[in-house]
Protein backbone atom coordinates (compact mmCIF):
# COMPACT_ATOMS: atom_id res chain seq x y z
CA UNK A 1 0.00 0.00 0.00
CA UNK A 2 1.38 3.40 -0.98
CA UNK A 3 0.26 6.82 0.14
CA UNK A 4 0.97 10.34 -1.02
CA UNK A 5 0.70 13.24 1.41
CA UNK A 6 1.45 16.93 1.35
CA UNK A 7 3.69 18.81 3.80
CA UNK A 8 0.87 19.17 6.33
CA UNK A 9 0.19 15.44 6.36
CA UNK A 10 -2.99 15.80 4.32
CA UNK A 11 -3.68 12.63 2.39
CA UNK A 12 -3.65 13.19 -1.35
CA UNK A 13 -4.08 9.59 -2.40
CA UNK A 14 -3.73 5.96 -1.33
CA UNK A 15 -3.38 2.99 -3.68
CA UNK A 16 -3.19 -0.61 -2.51
CA UNK A 17 -0.89 -1.99 -5.21
CA UNK A 18 0.66 0.96 -7.05
CA UNK A 19 4.16 0.83 -8.43
CA UNK A 20 6.59 3.36 -6.96
CA UNK A 21 6.24 6.84 -8.40
CA UNK A 22 2.63 6.47 -9.57
CA UNK A 23 1.19 8.60 -6.78
CA UNK A 24 3.83 11.32 -7.07
CA UNK A 25 3.11 11.62 -10.79
CA UNK A 26 -0.62 11.82 -10.09
CA UNK A 27 0.02 14.62 -7.59
CA UNK A 28 2.16 16.51 -10.10
CA UNK A 29 -0.58 16.10 -12.72
CA UNK A 30 -3.00 17.64 -10.22
CA UNK A 31 -0.83 20.72 -9.82
CA UNK A 32 1.24 19.90 -6.73
CA UNK A 33 4.93 20.81 -6.70
CA UNK A 34 7.40 17.96 -6.36
CA UNK A 35 8.94 19.39 -3.19
CA UNK A 36 5.55 19.65 -1.52
CA UNK A 37 4.51 16.00 -1.71
CA UNK A 38 5.82 12.70 -0.37
CA UNK A 39 5.07 9.17 -1.51
CA UNK A 40 5.83 6.18 0.68
CA UNK A 41 4.84 2.58 1.29
CA UNK A 42 2.95 1.94 4.51
CA UNK A 43 1.75 -1.08 6.41
CA UNK A 44 -1.92 -1.63 7.21
CA UNK A 45 -1.26 -0.46 10.77
CA UNK A 46 0.46 2.72 9.56
CA UNK A 47 -2.37 3.34 7.11
CA UNK A 48 -4.91 3.11 9.92
CA UNK A 49 -3.08 5.90 11.75
CA UNK A 50 -2.88 8.07 8.63
CA UNK A 51 -6.56 7.77 7.67
CA UNK A 52 -7.68 8.31 11.27
CA UNK A 53 -5.96 11.69 11.22
CA UNK A 54 -7.75 12.86 8.06
CA UNK A 55 -10.90 15.01 8.01
CA UNK A 56 -14.04 12.94 8.41
CA UNK A 57 -16.65 13.16 5.66
CA UNK A 58 -19.85 14.92 6.50
CA UNK A 59 -23.01 12.87 6.31
CA UNK A 60 -24.21 12.89 2.74
CA UNK A 61 -27.50 14.75 2.41
CA UNK A 62 -30.17 13.72 -0.06
CA UNK A 63 -32.80 16.24 -1.20
CA UNK A 64 -35.25 14.73 1.30
CA UNK A 65 -32.66 15.12 4.09
CA UNK A 66 -32.20 18.79 3.18
CA UNK A 67 -35.97 19.37 2.98
CA UNK A 68 -36.53 17.67 6.33
CA UNK A 69 -33.86 19.81 7.98
CA UNK A 70 -35.40 22.94 6.51
CA UNK A 71 -38.88 22.02 7.74
CA UNK A 72 -37.57 21.25 11.22
CA UNK A 73 -35.70 24.57 11.25
CA UNK A 74 -38.90 26.40 10.31
CA UNK A 75 -40.85 24.56 13.01
CA UNK A 76 -43.21 23.00 10.50
CA UNK A 77 -42.38 19.52 11.78
CA UNK A 78 -40.28 18.07 14.59
CA UNK A 79 -37.77 15.28 14.72
CA UNK A 80 -40.35 13.33 16.72
CA UNK A 81 -42.75 13.60 13.77
CA UNK A 82 -40.03 12.10 11.53
CA UNK A 83 -39.18 9.35 14.01
CA UNK A 84 -42.84 8.40 14.35
CA UNK A 85 -43.03 7.71 10.61
CA UNK A 86 -39.97 5.49 10.52
CA UNK A 87 -40.44 1.80 10.11
CA UNK A 88 -39.86 0.00 13.38
CA UNK A 89 -37.64 -3.04 13.26
CA UNK B 1 3.89 -30.81 -25.40
CA UNK B 2 2.95 -32.54 -28.63
CA UNK B 3 1.20 -35.49 -30.14
CA UNK B 4 3.05 -38.75 -29.76
CA UNK B 5 3.09 -39.48 -33.48
CA UNK B 6 5.22 -37.80 -36.12
CA UNK B 7 5.02 -36.77 -39.72
CA UNK B 8 5.41 -39.37 -42.44
CA UNK B 9 8.17 -37.56 -44.24
CA UNK B 10 10.53 -34.72 -43.34
CA UNK B 11 10.14 -32.33 -46.24
CA UNK B 12 13.04 -30.35 -47.69
CA UNK B 13 13.39 -27.45 -50.09
CA UNK B 14 12.86 -28.62 -53.66
CA UNK B 15 10.85 -31.72 -52.77
CA UNK B 16 7.84 -32.37 -54.96
CA UNK B 17 4.62 -32.73 -53.06
CA UNK B 18 2.25 -35.09 -54.79
CA UNK B 19 -1.39 -35.70 -54.11
CA UNK B 20 -0.66 -39.10 -52.51
CA UNK B 21 1.97 -37.45 -50.27
CA UNK B 22 -0.47 -34.81 -49.11
CA UNK B 23 -3.27 -37.28 -48.58
CA UNK B 24 -0.97 -39.56 -46.62
CA UNK B 25 0.04 -36.73 -44.26
CA UNK B 26 -3.61 -35.82 -43.61
CA UNK B 27 -4.57 -39.47 -43.20
CA UNK B 28 -1.75 -39.81 -40.67
CA UNK B 29 -3.17 -36.97 -38.60
CA UNK B 30 -6.80 -38.05 -38.94
CA UNK B 31 -6.12 -41.64 -38.00
CA UNK B 32 -3.66 -41.01 -35.16
CA UNK B 33 -5.24 -37.98 -33.47
CA UNK B 34 -7.33 -40.23 -31.29
CA UNK B 35 -9.25 -39.05 -28.23
CA UNK B 36 -6.50 -40.59 -26.11
CA UNK B 37 -3.75 -38.65 -27.85
CA UNK B 38 -5.78 -35.44 -27.66
CA UNK B 39 -6.34 -36.03 -23.95
CA UNK B 40 -2.60 -36.48 -23.51
CA UNK B 41 -2.03 -33.18 -25.27
CA UNK B 42 -4.64 -31.41 -23.12
CA UNK B 43 -3.04 -32.95 -20.06
CA UNK B 44 0.30 -31.47 -21.04
CA UNK B 45 -1.37 -28.09 -21.55
CA UNK B 46 -3.04 -28.37 -18.16
CA UNK B 47 0.29 -28.65 -16.40
CA UNK B 48 1.62 -25.53 -18.11
CA UNK B 49 -0.22 -23.13 -15.79
CA UNK B 50 -0.51 -22.56 -12.06
CA UNK B 51 -3.55 -23.82 -10.19
CA UNK B 52 -6.81 -22.01 -10.92
CA UNK B 53 -5.33 -19.80 -13.61
CA UNK B 54 -7.23 -19.19 -16.84
CA UNK B 55 -6.20 -19.65 -20.45
CA UNK B 56 -5.99 -16.22 -22.08
CA UNK B 57 -4.22 -14.76 -25.05
CA UNK B 58 -1.00 -12.95 -24.24
CA UNK B 59 -0.77 -9.16 -24.37
CA UNK B 60 0.51 -9.26 -27.94
CA UNK B 61 -2.38 -11.47 -29.00
CA UNK B 62 0.01 -13.99 -30.52
CA UNK B 63 -0.01 -16.94 -28.11
CA UNK B 64 -2.20 -18.39 -25.40
CA UNK B 65 -0.94 -18.30 -21.83
CA UNK B 66 -2.21 -19.13 -18.37
CA UNK B 67 -2.85 -16.23 -16.02
CA UNK B 68 -5.19 -14.90 -13.39
CA UNK B 69 -7.36 -12.47 -15.37
CA UNK B 70 -8.81 -10.74 -12.31
CA UNK B 71 -7.25 -8.24 -9.94
CA UNK B 72 -8.77 -6.47 -6.97
CA UNK B 73 -7.49 -3.46 -5.12
CA UNK B 74 -8.45 -0.25 -3.40
CA UNK B 75 -7.63 3.44 -3.50
CA UNK B 76 -8.83 6.73 -2.12
CA UNK B 77 -9.99 9.90 -3.81
CA UNK B 78 -9.72 13.25 -2.04
CA UNK B 79 -13.08 14.99 -2.28
CA UNK B 80 -11.45 18.40 -2.63
CA UNK B 81 -8.99 17.28 -5.33
CA UNK B 82 -9.05 19.17 -8.59
CA UNK B 83 -10.38 17.67 -11.80
CA UNK B 84 -7.58 15.55 -13.29
CA UNK B 85 -6.58 12.26 -14.85
CA UNK B 86 -5.31 9.79 -12.25
CA UNK B 87 -3.28 6.66 -13.03
CA UNK B 88 -3.77 3.48 -11.02
CA UNK B 89 -1.09 0.80 -11.36
CA UNK B 90 -0.24 -2.69 -10.18
CA UNK B 91 -2.87 -4.87 -11.84
CA UNK B 92 -0.20 -6.91 -13.59
CA UNK B 93 -2.08 -6.88 -16.90
CA UNK B 94 -3.99 -4.53 -19.17
CA UNK B 95 -7.59 -4.63 -18.01
CA UNK B 96 -10.52 -4.48 -20.39
CA UNK B 97 -13.26 -3.89 -17.84
CA UNK B 98 -13.53 -2.43 -14.37
CA UNK B 99 -15.97 -2.80 -11.49
CA UNK B 100 -15.86 0.09 -9.01
CA UNK B 101 -17.52 0.34 -5.62
CA UNK B 102 -17.21 3.82 -4.18
CA UNK B 103 -17.98 4.83 -0.60
CA UNK B 104 -18.16 8.13 1.27
CA UNK B 105 -20.07 8.52 4.51
CA UNK B 106 -23.73 7.80 3.69
CA UNK B 107 -23.21 7.57 -0.06
CA UNK B 108 -22.01 4.76 -2.24
CA UNK B 109 -22.06 3.72 -5.86
CA UNK B 110 -21.47 0.60 -7.91
CA UNK B 111 -20.11 1.15 -11.39
CA UNK B 112 -19.05 -0.77 -14.46
CA UNK B 113 -16.74 0.54 -17.17
CA UNK B 114 -15.25 -0.93 -20.34
CA UNK B 115 -13.65 2.29 -21.51
CA UNK B 116 -16.56 3.02 -23.82
CA UNK B 117 -19.63 2.44 -21.70
CA UNK B 118 -19.86 3.81 -18.16
CA UNK B 119 -22.67 2.49 -15.97
CA UNK B 120 -23.43 3.46 -12.41
CA UNK B 121 -26.02 3.09 -9.69
CA UNK B 122 -25.77 5.28 -6.63
CA UNK B 123 -27.47 6.01 -3.34
CA UNK B 124 -26.91 8.83 -0.89
CA UNK B 125 -28.44 10.45 2.16
CA UNK B 126 -29.85 9.15 5.42
CA UNK B 127 -33.25 9.32 3.71
CA UNK B 128 -31.82 7.83 0.57
CA UNK B 129 -31.99 9.14 -2.95
CA UNK B 130 -31.27 6.53 -5.60
CA UNK B 131 -30.20 7.00 -9.17
CA UNK B 132 -28.51 5.62 -12.24
CA UNK B 133 -26.01 7.09 -14.67
CA UNK B 134 -24.75 6.07 -18.08
CA UNK B 135 -21.97 8.64 -18.21
CA UNK B 136 -19.99 7.83 -15.05
CA UNK B 137 -18.72 4.69 -13.38
CA UNK B 138 -17.76 6.05 -9.96
CA UNK B 139 -19.24 8.82 -7.88
CA UNK B 140 -18.76 9.97 -4.29
CA UNK B 141 -21.44 12.36 -3.12
CA UNK B 142 -21.29 14.87 -0.30
CA UNK B 143 -24.76 15.89 -1.48
CA UNK B 144 -26.54 16.09 -4.80
CA UNK B 145 -24.22 18.76 -6.17
CA UNK B 146 -20.86 18.35 -4.41
CA UNK B 147 -19.28 15.26 -5.88
CA UNK B 148 -16.25 13.54 -7.30
CA UNK B 149 -17.10 11.45 -10.35
CA UNK B 150 -14.96 9.35 -12.68
CA UNK B 151 -14.87 7.37 -15.88
CA UNK B 152 -12.17 5.21 -17.40
CA UNK B 153 -9.95 7.25 -19.68
CA UNK B 154 -7.59 4.44 -20.71
CA UNK B 155 -6.74 0.87 -19.87
CA UNK B 156 -2.97 0.67 -19.49
CA UNK B 157 -0.36 -2.11 -19.59
CA UNK B 158 -0.27 -2.39 -15.78
CA UNK B 159 -3.48 -0.65 -14.71
CA UNK B 160 -5.88 2.04 -15.80
CA UNK B 161 -6.38 5.79 -15.82
CA UNK B 162 -9.53 7.47 -14.55
CA UNK B 163 -10.65 10.97 -15.39
CA UNK B 164 -11.95 12.44 -12.14
CA UNK B 165 -14.24 15.46 -12.21
CA UNK B 166 -14.90 17.55 -9.14
CA UNK B 167 -18.33 19.13 -9.10
CA UNK B 168 -18.58 22.33 -7.01
CA UNK B 169 -16.52 22.38 -3.80
CA UNK B 170 -16.86 19.31 -1.57
CA UNK B 171 -15.36 19.56 1.91
CA UNK B 172 -12.03 17.90 2.62
CA UNK B 173 -12.55 14.15 3.05
CA UNK B 174 -11.51 10.94 1.34
CA UNK B 175 -13.75 8.62 -0.61
CA UNK B 176 -12.78 4.94 -0.63
CA UNK B 177 -12.97 2.94 -3.83
CA UNK B 178 -12.76 -0.85 -4.11
CA UNK B 179 -12.23 -2.15 -7.61
CA UNK B 180 -11.93 -5.31 -9.61
CA UNK B 181 -10.09 -5.17 -12.91
CA UNK B 182 -10.85 -7.82 -15.51
CA UNK B 183 -8.36 -8.73 -18.21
Amino acid sequence: MRICTDKTGKLIEMQSHATAGTLIQNALNAGYKKDDVTEKEVTAAEWAVVIAAQPKPTTAKSPIDALTEALIAKGTITQSDIDAKKVKA
Amino acid sequence: MAFTFGRIKNWSDGDTLTAPDLNAEFDNILSNATPASISALLGALATAGAANTHAVMNAAGTLPEYANPYFMGTFTRAMDAVTADVAYTGTGFKPSKLILITFLSTSFSIGFDNGTNHYLIYIYGTTPTYGTEAAQSSIALEDGSKTQAAIVKTFDANGFTLTWTRNNTPASANATVYYMALR
